[in-house]
Formats: structure tokens, C-alpha cells, sequence
């Protein structure tokens, strides 16, 4: 068995993420129409590594977690509950992808990364002091994030033709965008005090590469 | 499962089933704002222009950014390089700020603001662009740069203890200002040729100030209905300009430089 210290290393050395105690489950799948399921209760991480078509992945976990899924692919489908204070990243690569991540509780991290056409992410977050991220690249892509409590962040970077819809409610909540090459725009919704908002739309030829 | 967690999952399944429709939807929604126009078109000699662009109807080639906000203390900064874009804006609160910067051809800015002390600022770098600032309350400020030619420009308060600030340069441009209230100011600062600046307020203790330089075929007009109100008009390179000062009411005071 492959040891699973260089791709925990991989997988969670962009940001800082809870600390669990608790188990380590992992699934590494290739080939098409594979499915993998995660369930966890208490501290724990899960990993979901898959290489093919017609892929699926669901992780939920309550707890101080870490979900991390990885998918090559087309036609891919990842989805993240989580109930806690967590951390939850999605990364895919390939066509016709859709990833959905909830978290309930404090100080949630989400981050999900999409590259290749037809992209759907959509990210909701229920508490405080939450973070989400979400980085698309290419034609097609859509983004929608809901969160809801004080002192929440949204980031998006988007190149293609994208759409984006953010919906905020609560107090001190920021919300920060790049969008690159698009004409759908965004739609963004937000209700609180001390809000803040920074969009920037550019064209095509200042696309940066997205993420950190 | 939590009850909350099994909502949230409900909420997500919706906006699963939604995305593909939302997305599909996108020209639609985008034609319906299109069409509302822009804000302000080209104003007639005796009056400002009515709603309605007078760019024409943008295109959708250009971003697109829809942006709520409600609340008080919150800050709104967007950015937009590029042609045919499209920024609105809408705060509903106090103590608000917002401020649009676009580059490029043929862009459009709205701002709305509902409450008092909300700042509202707008620029745009570019020929056939529109900005519109529509502020509802008092003690709020707005403020509208354009650079370029055929340019619009519209500020509308209403309420008192308001400020309306506009700079243009350039050329064939149109600076509109309309006020209802008392105690406003209304600022407009043109330099170029065939520039065109309106102030319009309803209301007692206005003030109005009108500066063009540098150019000719300029054209002035203020108009002031109440008491108490003063406007100030400065012209230079006064070939083709018109200045021109209405005020009905009493103790007005009026003053024109032409050079």
C-alpha cells in the first residue's frame, strides 16, 4: 500500500485546517462508473483520489474533519456535508463536473477548484467565522454560495463564461471576486452591517493563474 | 443528520436542479436589464433627459455585475476593464459606500443608494460611456469623473444636505444634476468642446456651481425653483458657449463669468 503521507501533504498544504484526532479513511479509484462513499463521525480525514468517467463521490463527516476529493475526468460528481469545524476541498479536472459542499458550525474552510468546460460548484456554509473559495477555469463554468452567520468570506476566481450568484446574510461578511473573459456576470445578494465587497472584471488577456 | 444540515442538503439539490436553468436563463435576464435603459439620456435644451440611454441599448459582449447590498457601514468597490460592460449597484441602509472604476468603450454604471450619509463614487475612463447615481435621503454624496468623448452623466437625490459632484473631460458630453431639496449642492466641472451641463433643483438654499473651460460650443443651463438659492456659472472660450440661469422664487442670488 502507498503511503498516504505525500498526498496528505499535497492535498492540505495550501491553508491551515483543523487538527483531528480521530481516523484517516482513503479511496483511490481509476477506470469509469466508479462510486466511493465516506462516512465519518468525530476527527477525522477522508480522501477520495478518482481517475476516470462517470465518477461519484460523497463524503460526510461529522466533527473536526478534513474532506479532501480529487477527481480526473469527465462527467464527475463530488459532493461534501460537513458538521463541525471543518476544512473541505474539491478539485477536478475534466468536463461536465458538479461539486457541492455544506458545512454547518465555525470556522469552515471550502475550497473548490474546477478546471475544463461545463463546471457547476456550489458552496453553502451556515455559521461563523467561515471561509469558502472557489476557483474555476474555463468555458461554461457556474458558481453559487450561500452563507449564512457574521463574519464570513467568499472568494471567487472565475475565467470563461461564467456565472457567478453569492447570497450572504449576516453581519462583517466579505465577499471578493475576479472574473476574467465572461459576459454572465455575477449576481450578488448580501444583507448585514459592515459588509464588504471588492469585484474585479477583467478581460481575457489579465487571466492570472487562479488560486494561491 | 441535522434538521438544518437536511435543509441545507434540500437547498442544494434545488440549486443542482436550478444551475443548468439559471444558466440557460442568462440571456433572458441579461436582455431584461439591457433593457431598462440607461441612466439619462442626452437632456434637452430646456430640461434633462429622461430616462433611457442614450448610447443605445448596451451589448452583452461586456461584463455584468448585479450587486445587492442592505444594511448599514458597508463598502461596495468594483472594477471593470473592458467595452460594453455593465455595473449596478444597490444599497439600501446608511452610511454606505460604493465606487465603480470602469475602462473602456461604451460602459454602464448604475448606483442606487436608500438612506443617509451613503457615498457614491463613479468613474469611467472611455468615450460612450453612462453613469447614473440616484440617491434617496439626505447628507449623501455622490461623485462622477468621466474622461472621453460622448459621455453621460446623471445625478439624482433626493432629500436635503446632499451633494452632487461631476468631471468631464473631453468632448460631446452631458453632465445632469437634479436635485429635490433644500440646502444641496450641485458641482459640475467640464473642459473640452460641445460639453453640455445641467443642474436642476427643486427646493430652498441651493447652491449651484457650473465651470467650463478650455473650449467652445459649450452650453450652461441652471435652473432653481424656491428661495434662497445661488448658482454660480463660469465660462471660458466662450465661442458658441450659452450660459443660462433660471430661478423662480425669491432672494435668489445668480452669477455669471463668461471670459
Amino acid at each position: 500500500m502507498r503511503s498516504l503521507v505525500p498526498l496528505m501533504s499535497l492535498a492540505f498544504a495550501l491553508v491551515s485546517f483543523p487538527v483531528s484526532a480521530g481516523g484517516l479513511a482513503y479511496i483511490e479509484q481509476s477506470g469509469g462508473g466508479n462510486r466511493a462513499v465516506q462516512s465519518q463521525t468525530g476527527g477525522g480525514s477522508a480522501e477520495i483520489r478518482q481517475t476516470g468517467s462517470g465518477d461519484y463521490a460523497i463524503q460526510t463527516q461529522t466533527g473536526a474533519n478534513t474532506a479532501s476529493v480529487m477527481q480526473n475526468g469527465s462527467g464527475n460528481w463530488a459532493s461534501q456535508t460537513q458538521n463541525g469545524s471543518n476544512a473541505a476541498y474539491i478539485s477536478q479536472a475534466g468536463s461536465g463536473n458538479r461539486a457541492t459542499q455544506m458545512q454547518d458550525g465555525a470556522a469552515n474552510y471550502a475550497l473548490i477548484r474546477q478546471s475544463g468546460g461545463g463546471n457547476v460548484a456550489i458552496a453553502v456554509q451556515n455559521g461563523s467565522g467561515n471561509r469558502s473559495e472557489t476557483y474555476q477555469t474555463g468555458g461554461g463554468n457556474y458558481s453559487s454560495s450561500l452563507q449564512q452567520g457574521s463574519g464570513n468570506q467568499f472568494t471567487s476566481h472565475q475565467s470563461g463564461g461564467e456565472r457567478l450568484i453569492v447570497d450572504q446574510i449576516g453581519n462583517n461578511n466579505s465577499f471578493d471576486s475576479r472574473q476574467y473573459d465572461g459576459s454572465l456576470g455575477m449576481t450578488v445578494r448580501m444583507a448585514g452591517n459592515g459588509l464588504d465587497i471588492k469585484v474585479m472584471q477583467l478581460p481575457p488577456a489579465a487571466t492570472a493563474a487562479p488560486g494561491k | 443528520m441535522s434538521k438544518k444540515m437536511l435543509l441545507n442538503a434540500v437547498a442544494v439539490i434545488a440549486l443542482l436542479v436550478a444551475a443548468p436553468m439559471i444558466m440557460a436563463g442568462d440571456a433572458a435576464a441579461q436582455t431584461s436589464e439591457a433593457s431598462r435603459g440607461g441612466p439619462g439620456g442626452p437632456g434637452g435644451p430646456g430640461g434633462p433627459g429622461g430616462p433611457g440611454n442614450g448610447n443605445g441599448a448596451p451589448s452583452m459582449s461586456g461584463h455584468k455585475a448585479y450587486i445587492t447590498e442592505s444594511g448599514n457601514y458597508n463598502t461596495n468597490t468594483q472594477d471593470q476593464t473592458g467595452s460594453k460592460q455593465t455595473s449596478t449597484n444597490v444599497q439600501s441602509g446608511s452610511n454606505n459606500g460604493a465606487t465603480t472604476r470602469q475602462s473602456g468603450k461604451e460602459n454602464t454604471a448604475y448606483i442606487t443608494q436608500r438612506g443617509n450619509y451613503n457615498t457614491a463614487n463613479q468613474t469611467q475612463t472611455g468615450e460612450s460611456g453612462a453613469a447614473g447615481i440616484t440617491q434617496g435621503g439626505s447628507n449623501n454624496r455622490a461623485d462622477q469623473t468621466q474622461g472621453g468623448k460622448d459621455n453621460t452623466a446623471t445625478i439624482d437625490q433626493g432629500g436635503n444636505y446632499n451633494t452632487a459632484s461631476q468631471t468631464q473631460t473631453g468632448t460631446d458630453s452631458e453632465a445632469t444634476i437634479l436635485q429635490g431639496g433644500s440646502y444641496n449642492t450641485g458641482v459640475q466641472t467640464q473642459s473640452g468642446s460641445d460639453q453640455y451641463a445641467y443642474i436642476l433643483q427643486s427646493g430652498n438654499n441651493n447652491q449651484g456651481y457650473q465651470t467650463q473651460t478650455g473650449g467652445s460650443d459649450n452650453r450652461a443651463e441652471l435652473t432653481q425653483g424656491g428661495s434662497f438659492n445661488t448658482s454660480y456659472q463660469t465660462q471660458s472660450g466662450v465661442s458658441g458657449s450659452v450660459a443660462w440661469a433660471n430661478q423662480s422664487g425669491s432672494n435668489n442670488t445668480s452669477s455669471q463669468n463668461q471670459h
